[in-house]
């Protein structure tokens, strides 16, 4: 298990395997906009739509979606610093909505997150140490422990903490702040690490470098992810489940085999194909999707995908609910003409 | 192409940039270019790929000399059709820049000045190089929106910047770059911001532009797919110099300096699952760290202890330009 | 492990090898110890005068800058009456900054409702000019030292809360403050050890270009009558007493007036190298 001497225990499965680790309910975010005491017409961005889905304990779910599709939303949603509008969460097998107090705090030992932006996840005026000690400081543990603790992670995700430990983040480039982040996630033995967009802003060499660090610490450290990006590539190498998102809906979630290979959903398809070949004599001639979202204020009635949908008719004025197109995989989709290969 | 005197400018290079060496002065001195050798002829299109720190902004921001001179130490040259454009007069450098030259950028919506239309911005810019009517230059602006395929171009014409979407403002940016029928194109990252959806359609358009327009473009990215796309040479540029160029085709099946063979290793595709990734190791330097030798020694697999004490020299192929002691040595 | 110098220890480096800095930093530590050791420096009574002696001029024997219109040595005056004036620089501004700092971080970091409550109530005060506040309050309070400091404490609060408000609801929304809030630590932690240390530097350095303009406005009050009576000694009520004598003898006049604007603008400067100290663009 851990290298670890001393560090917070991770906490132990309370709900067994069969029990997913995080279960999301017809989660809703609306953002209120145009509203001030005086009006009473009020405008709503809907940012999160009624989103529902499971993470398995082990597994990586990715998260799929082009701006506005609502990803960062579902993050804050999920990491509790911003709450529903309507909807619910249970985390191994508790509801996390009522959590107050104590069960709350036990909570966030067990719920992490890396961001995308490594320079501004780090406080400016701490050293690294300083920064990955504070979790484990919070949760109990002595300050030299912790900043053992500390040490030790550092070492752990590659940065030698004797010349990196008492740097500030400024002296850091972008991949070893990012891997400081993951150290800072790690501090807490979490079971679940939320990673919202974690290597986009990296270059592409230093992403392969992030990547299999990630995955070598999913293994020895008992993790679970939740992988929200918007490079279909690192999607398909890291997760094992996919979720796809548009305008705050899911619209597909599937093995990751069934998505990129077995695709149903329109949407889907059309992010597939505008993925750059990686061979000249296979470029692209036609654009296989053209125009941007529609509004998220004033959502269209129906699908919302319809405006921009080749196989789209007068069906889709209803509005597609999820259906499981293949119970053996757990392949669902929301479309009224999802395609069959 | 009748004249001989028009065969001889076709003969030689549209842009040649010869031993540019740049340092930005200021409280410390920062190397960013270091010995840059290319030549683009005449309607190619190149591809400068390259990571964080690489030089591959600066250089653009070069070609259309954009640096206040007591900012930067230049020297060595670049050679516009012939010319160099580094002693410019201020009127000259103004008739380069737009009409000879022109640039897209990364941020669309940081490159219009959100307190004027769409429409006034463009006819600004031709009427600032043409001599047309009002009128005409109008009319020009909405060909030019309609050649972008900006729908409902019309409308658009009086349209705010803040009014469009991320894809509408980059293709508008790029019918204000073309306003002018520019002989080259200078595109930095202009799809990088953008969704994947919107990223292709984007490279589409410009890919088709350049070629219908006949246009030379230099196009900068990071990314291997986008390079891969848009054009048919690469220039791999890393710590300030150019380590590679060659074919796109080529570059993919037979890298030759390190680094394109690490950065092709490196990259993730749908079929590396359940690989473990081959990286580089360390990170790209920080523009600046001037040392003596091959600015990639120190991450390098094959280096010798040449590579640490000279520069590599350029060598140069019937396909190819490689900067290393070690490419041809198998 | 190798040591890095933390923030402060690296902006006080960088404040060393500024020159002007040095400068302006001496001058005010001379004129804040000679104020503080008056007693010990000057045997001189700044309260006795004789009137056969009124209005010497400068370099007079025995009274290095003259004497004032009651004959008393203007040396010795100017040295007690910095006690005063600095006093009324520094005190408000320094009370302001506490009162202020907490307020604005209350405000900045809750949001909603309580920041609009905060902010709005601000305004209200934030609308007066600063001057015609301070008078106001002093005049409805009454003259004496205390009532002034108090007018000009109230003065600065608005001002304060202002650049702390904007500078906390700027870090607030930062990731590394989300990450403290998903670590489980309690907002006075958070607060503590990551919102502060972050909002302390344009908070401290809008503080120290306040202590000239306090000190202004103070000798302002005095001038007017409104803050300290005579005969005690500062230098806004000796510019005003001296204000008969400033056609016949100038060189006297302005004596309290440059006190006032070498002062201030040591202050000013000082502040000014902080402020490029702490801006370093990381």
């Amino acid at each position: 298990m851990s290298l670890i001497d001393k560090s917070l225990v991770q906490d132990s499965d309370v709900g067994g395997p069969a029990q997913a680790l995080l279960i999301v309910n017809e989660l809703r975010k609306l953002f209120p906009i145009n509203g001030s005491i005086f009006s009473s017409k009020k405008d709503y961005v809907h940012a999160v739509n009624g989103v529902s889905f499971s993470i398995n304990k082990g597994e990586t779910l990715g998260i799929v979606g082009e701006s506005g599709c609502g990803k960062s939303t579902l993050a804050k949603l999920l990491s509790n610093l911003i709450k529903p509008t309507s909807g619910s969460m249970i985390f191994d097998g508790q509801g996390i909505n009522e959590l107050r107090g104590i069960p709350l705090k036990t909570l966030k030992k067990n719920l992490q997150m890396v961001f995308q932006d490594s320079y501004s996840s780090l406080n400016p005026r701490l050293n690294i140490l300083a920064s990955i000690a504070y979790g484990p400081m919070i949760h109990g543990m002595k300050s030299e422990d912790a900043k053992e603790l500390a040490a030790n992670l550092l070492n752990r995700v590659g940065l030698d903490a004797n010349q990196f430990g008492y740097r500030y983040p400024h002296e850091l480039s972008g991949g070893q702040r990012q891997r400081a982040n993951i150290a800072r996630a790690l501090s807490f033995s979490p079971r679940l690490l939320l990673l919202d967009e974690a290597v986009a802003a990296l270059d592409k060499s230093v992403q392969a470098q992030v990547l299999n660090l990630l995955i070598d610490l999913k293994k020895e450290e008992n993790l679970t992810y939740l992988f929200i990006s918007h490079d279909l590539n690192v999607v398909h190498y890291m997760s094992d489940r996919v979720l796809v998102m548009y305008l705050g809906k899911v619209v597909e979630v599937g093995t990751v085999d069934r998505i990129f290979n077995e695709t149903a959903h329109p949407y889907t398809k059309a992010l597939l194909l505008a993925q750059p070949a990686m061979d000249p004599a296979k470029r692209k001639i036609q654009v296989p999707i053209m125009g941007d979202p529609p509004s998220p204020i004033h959502l269209p009635k129906g699908c919302s995908f319809k405006s921009r949908c080749a196989h789209a008719n007068s069906v889709c004025e209803d509005e597609p609910k999820l259906k499981n197109i293949d119970p053996i995989t757990d392949h669902w989709v929301s479309c009224h003409h999802h395609l069959k290969d | 192409m009748s004249s001989s005197f028009e065969r001889l400018i076709m003969k030689s290079p549209l842009l040649k940039v010869e031993n540019l060496n740049l340092d930005f002065v200021g409280t410390k001195r920062i190397q960013a270019l270091n010995e840059l050798n290319f030549e683009l002829n005449s309607g190619e299109s190149l591809v400068l790929l390259g990571e964080s720190g690489s030089g591959k902004s600066v250089t653009l921001r070069t070609l259309m000399r954009l640096y206040k001179q007591n900012t930067i130490n230049l020297s060595g040259d670049i050679l516009f059709q012939g010319k160099s454009i580094l002693n410019l007069s201020l009127k000259e450098l103004q008739s380069y820049r737009g009409k000879d030259v022109s640039m897209v950028f990364q941020e669309a919506g940081t490159a219009f000045d959100p307190v004027y239309t769409i429409g006034q911005q463009i006819i600004e810019m031709i009427l600032a190089h043409e001599a047309l009517s009002h009128q005409d230059a109008r009319q020009r602006a909405l060909e030019l929106l309609n050649m972008v395929k900006i729908p409902q171009a019309k409308q658009r014409l009086s349209a705010y910047p803040h009014e469009l979407s991320g894809g509408m403002k980059q293709r508008a940016m790029i019918a204000l770059s073309l306003s002018c029928n520019p002989k080259l194109l200078l595109a930095d990252e202009p799809t990088t911001a953008l969704d994947a959806t919107v990223q292709m359609q984007i490279l589409l358009l410009i890919r088709d532009l350049q070629k219908e327009l006949n246009m030379a473009m230099i196009f900068v990215t990071h990314d291997i797919g986008a390079a891969i796309e848009i054009s048919d040479q690469i220039a791999v540029m890393y710590g300030g110099t150019i380590v590679e160029k060659t074919s796109t085709e080529n570059f993919i099946n037979r890298p030759l300096h390190p680094y394109s063979q690490g950065l092709m290793a490196s990259n993730v595709t749908m079929h590396n699952k359940g690989e473990k990734l081959l990286t580089i190791n360390g990170s790209p330097p920080i523009l600046g760290i001037n040392s003596k030798g091959c600015s990639f020694a120190p991450r390098c697999k094959v280096k010798i202890d040449k590579c640490l004490q000279e520069s590599p020299k350029i060598t140069r192929t019937d396909l190819s330009q490689v900067s290393c002691w070690q490419a041809f040595s198998e | 492990m190798i040591e890095h110098p933390s923030y402060w220890t690296h902006v006080f480096t960088k404040l060393s090898k500024n020159k002007i800095a040095w400068l302006s930093g001496g001058l005010l530590t001379v004129i804040l110890l000679s104020a503080f050791f008056a007693p010990l420096i000057l045997s001189t009574d700044p309260y006795r005068g004789a009137m056969l002696n009124r209005l010497n001029p400068v370099l007079t024997s025995g009274h290095l800058l003259g004497t004032d219109e009651l004959g008393r040595d203007m040396l010795t005056r100017l040295i007690y009456g910095g006690r005063i004036s600095i006093l009324l620089g520094m005190a408000p501004v320094i009370l302001a900054f506490i009162i202020g700092s907490c307020i604005g971080l209350i405000a900045g970091f809750m949001g909603g409702k309580i920041n609009m409550l905060i902010m709005r109530t601000m305004d209200v005060f934030y609308a007066f000019p600063s001057v015609l506040l301070a008078v106001s309050i002093s005049g409805a309070l009454g003259p004496g030292i205390v009532n002034s400091l108090l007018a000009l404490t109230i003065v600065f609060i608005p001002q304060i809360v202002r650049v702390c408000e904007s500078s906390t609801t700027q870090v607030r929304q930062l990731d590394f403050v989300s990450a403290a809030k998903m670590s489980g630590a309690s907002t006075f932690s958070i607060i503590r050890v990551h919102v502060f240390p972050n909002i302390i530097g344009p908070v401290f350095v809008y503080t120290t270009s306040l202590f000239s303009v306090s000190m202004i406005l103070g000798s302002g009050l005095s001038f007017l009558g409104l803050g300290i009576k005579p005969p005690e000694p500062e230098w806004g009520l000796m510019l005003n007493t001296l204000r008969p004598a400033l056609y016949t003898h100038p060189g006297l006049a302005v004596l309290p007036g440059l006190f006032i604007f070498i002062t201030s603008i040591s202050f000013n400067l000082l502040s000014d190298c902080f402020n490029t100290a702490m801006d370093i663009k990381k």
